[in-house]
């Protein structure tokens, strides 16, 4: 498996907190989107470097956490400084992250999306019904005449 | 000038192929003009619109993303936007914005033109609501327009060429409710077809209506004045980045000159331009015409050019509907009604002018979680509540000019050529903040009556810079406006402007209809009265 960061635990681990797992799916860390995640990074400027910055300043911070808390809730805390911190960076790491997450087909299943490209499927509506202006067609016209 | 390649001549050049600068060089060919349309941006081949894509979600926020400070595609110039409550958004290609755009078309009120006559603000237009009308009814037919006529809060108008867009659940749902508070509404007037039309399919209601579609149900300027263009003559020129505006000793303009993609420059002369910009795009290429004839910047004696930049303020409340038999991402975005129960002055209210509501639907999964789901433990939750049950009432309202709004060119700060890029000051106005109060709180009234649960406010939106107005502004006094009311320059005669740098007001609605009946109308002007601009 690819991994973007040296420490890739602690990324797993990051990723795990930040989109737990659910029902039979793992979280963001477990379901393997380090591929889709770099590729991501690395075709557009905007989240270039996102992950692995944002994942080096929890690494340095967790250092400063008290260890009287167990590993999750350190990491927790950890994440949270760092989001109070340098909300910029945090706020496009999160975007990335969520992007990846919800791009993915097994994601898509759970929460009843359909994959792929949305054209050319589109979706129904119900077709347009004229009497549903029956009240407001019989307002008197308000507009202001003038020339 | 002497080493740059010279173009052979034509009657009239065109800067910028969106909405305004398609309208104008499909008129001005029509009237058996020569015309030819530089464009900074490259035709974009419908098959690669993010709709076609599995990845959608990721191209909506990189290369498709509204920003093109966020895009930074080849064509797309930096905008410093630091000092801006507002972020500019715009899209730069053959079509200009409306690749991008909602296609929400309602239409200005004879009250808009007439805002220092009826409420002591601002500065009345040089022009009426029923002068520009005939424009509007023709822009309709080339663009397509879907809705359904009797609205009383607007003038009668001629039919649209289709039916509303059908309201959907959720959009029969609000219609309810504003009638249950006895409010104005009326099914949104879109260039979306709701039928096949022109050789356009019908819109199959996918949803990100920004993102366009390749069965071309949104209109485009790519595929409807432009095509209708290039049949009667017109050239549109693509990867053409005009720097500056030539004019001559006599202070007329003579052409412009411009960068092709292989960053090569040219001239191409004309007897007389157009400058279809829009409103960041045309104040930063006058500012940059300098000459001894305009020192101060092209047309720009008033001193007016890049003063009064109007957005539109936005508001409102989001709520979620619970009980819905269809998802709320099932449908076009933003399509579905408007109500302009406080569109008019009304002094009780303690701000003058109004604002429209407008209904926006839920997104897709990743914009779902990227707005309302948090990270951590809350996260699926939220985002389970949120998803295909969110839903929003927007107010657009009517922003008054002020000349502290306006766009300058920054002194550091260039695109790929070296050409300054615009500078953006923008704060919201006293009684912009005052409306948007107002606003929030009928929105909350509305969404209650419609039976949405958590409801939440949304005091101002930031990044809705998508409506640019004000900055080349019209009127009858050369020393306070750019152009007279045909947007033909005060101080150069062969020069006209079309985009929504010429609004004196900004109206409480969308505004690209009237950009293109203006734009229409400057046009028909040109064709009759302009001969002289004819070879
Ligand atoms: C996301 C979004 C949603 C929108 N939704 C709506 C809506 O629902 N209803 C509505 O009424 N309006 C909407 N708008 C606004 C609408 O798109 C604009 O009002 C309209 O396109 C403006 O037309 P224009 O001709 O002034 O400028 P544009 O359409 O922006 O065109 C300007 C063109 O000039 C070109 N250009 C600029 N500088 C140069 C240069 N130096 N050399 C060569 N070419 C140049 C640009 O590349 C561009 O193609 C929306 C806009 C966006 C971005």
């Amino acid at each position: 498996m690819t991994h973007l960061h040296s420490n890739p635990s602690l990324q797993t681990a990051v990723l795990d907190i930040i989109i737990e797992p659910v029902d039979d799916l793992p979280g963001a860390g477990g379901l393997g989107l380090e591929s889709e995640i770099m590729r991501m990074s690395n075709e557009h400027h905007k989240f270039s470097g996102v992950l692995i910055q944002i994942i080096n300043l929890i690494e340095t911070n967790i250092t400063t956490e008290p260890d009287t808390k167990d590993g999750k809730d350190r990491l927790i805390s950890s994440i949270s400084t760092v989001e109070s911190n340098y909300p910029d960076i945090f706020e496009l790491f999160i975007e990335l992250i969520y992007l990846a997450y919800y791009s993915d087909p097994r994601v898509h299943r759970r929460i009843g999306w359909k994959t792929g490209p949305i054209q050319p499927n589109g979706h129904l509506l119900p077709p347009w019904d004229e009497s549903i202006l029956n009240n407001v067609k019989n307002k008197e016209p308000f507009w202001i005449h003038v020339e | 000038m002497a080493s740059i390649t010279r173009r052979e001549e034509a009657d009239f050049v065109v800067v910028g192929s969106g909405a305004s600068g398609a309208a104008v060089t499909w008129s001005l060919a029509e009237g058996g003009f020569n015309v030819v349309c530089l464009e900074q941006g490259p035709w974009i081949n419908p098959k690669y619109y993010a709709t076609n894509s599995p990845d959608w979600q990721y191209l909506q926020r990189t290369k498709w993303d509204y920003s093109p400070n966020v895009r930074k595609l080849p064509q797309d110039y930096p905008v410093n936007d630091e000092n801006s409550q507002i972020k500019v958004v715009m899209y730069n290609a053959v079509g200009g914005s409306t690749i991008h755009w909602t296609a929400h078309v309602p239409r200005f009120h004879p009250s808009d033109f007439r805002v220092k006559s009826l409420d002591g603000v601002a500065e009345d237009w040089p022009i009426s609501y029923f002068e520009l009308e005939p424009y509007y009814d023709l822009n309709d037919k080339m663009m397509g327009c879907s809705g359904i006529n009797g609205d009383p809060a607007n003038p009668p108008r001629s039919p649209r060429q289709m039916p509303p867009i059908p309201l959907g659940h959720d959009g029969e749902r609000m219609a309810r409710a504003f009638d249950e508070l006895g409010w104005h509404w009326w099914p949104s007037d879109s260039h979306v077809n709701s039928i096949d039309y022109k050789g356009r399919k019908a819109c199959n209601f996918c949803g990100p209506v920004g993102l366009n579609c390749e069965r071309g149900a949104r209109a485009s300027t790519d595929i409807t004045y432009i095509p209708d263009a290039t049949k009667l003559g017109a050239e549109i020129r693509p990867n053409s980045t005009i720097y500056e505006i030539v004019s001559d000793p006599k202070g007329k303009v003579r052409g412009v000159n411009y960068f092709t993609e292989q960053g090569v420059a040219e001239f191409q002369p004309a007897k007389g331009v157009v400058v279809a910009a829009n409103g960041i795009g045309t104040p930063r290429i006058l500012l940059h015409s300098k000459s001894e004839s305009h020192p101060t910047g092209l047309a720009n004696s008033s001193g007016m050019v890049g003063k009064n930049l109007m957005f539109h303020v936005y508001a409102g409340a989001n709520g979620l509907l619970n009980d819905l038999p269809t998802p709320t991402y099932q449908g076009p975005q933003a399509l579905i009604i408007m109500s302009q129960e406080f569109y008019e002055t009304d002094p009780s209210r303690g701000f003058k002018r109004g604002y429209t509501f407008q209904i926006g639907r839920g997104q897709g999964p990743a914009a779902t979680a990227i707005g309302n789901a948090p990270w951590g433990a809350k996260h699926h939750e939220e985002f389970e509540r949120n998803f295909g049950k969110n839903f929003g009432l927007g107010a657009i309202g009517d922003d008054l000019p002020e000349e502290i709004n306006r766009v300058e060119l920054d002194p550091k700060l260039t695109d790929r050529y070296g050409i300054p890029a615009p500078k953006v000051i923008y704060r919201v106005g006293d009684n912009s903040k005052k409306m948007l109060a107002h606003a929030v709180k009928q929105a909350e009234k509305v969404l209650n009556k419609a039976g949405a649960t958590n409801i939440t406010r949304n005091p101002l939106s930031t990044n809705t810079g998508w409506h640019l107005m004000g900055t080349a502004r019209m009127g009858e006094d050369p020393s306070r406006s750019v152009v007279d009311n045909y947007g033909q320059a005060h101080d150069v005669d062969n020069l006209f402007i079309v985009d929504g740098s010429v609004f004196v007001t900004g109206g409480g609605v969308n505004p690209t209809p009237t950009i293109q009946a203006l734009a229409l109308r400057t046009a028909d002007y040109i064709r009759h009265k302009r001969t002289d601009l004819k070879s």
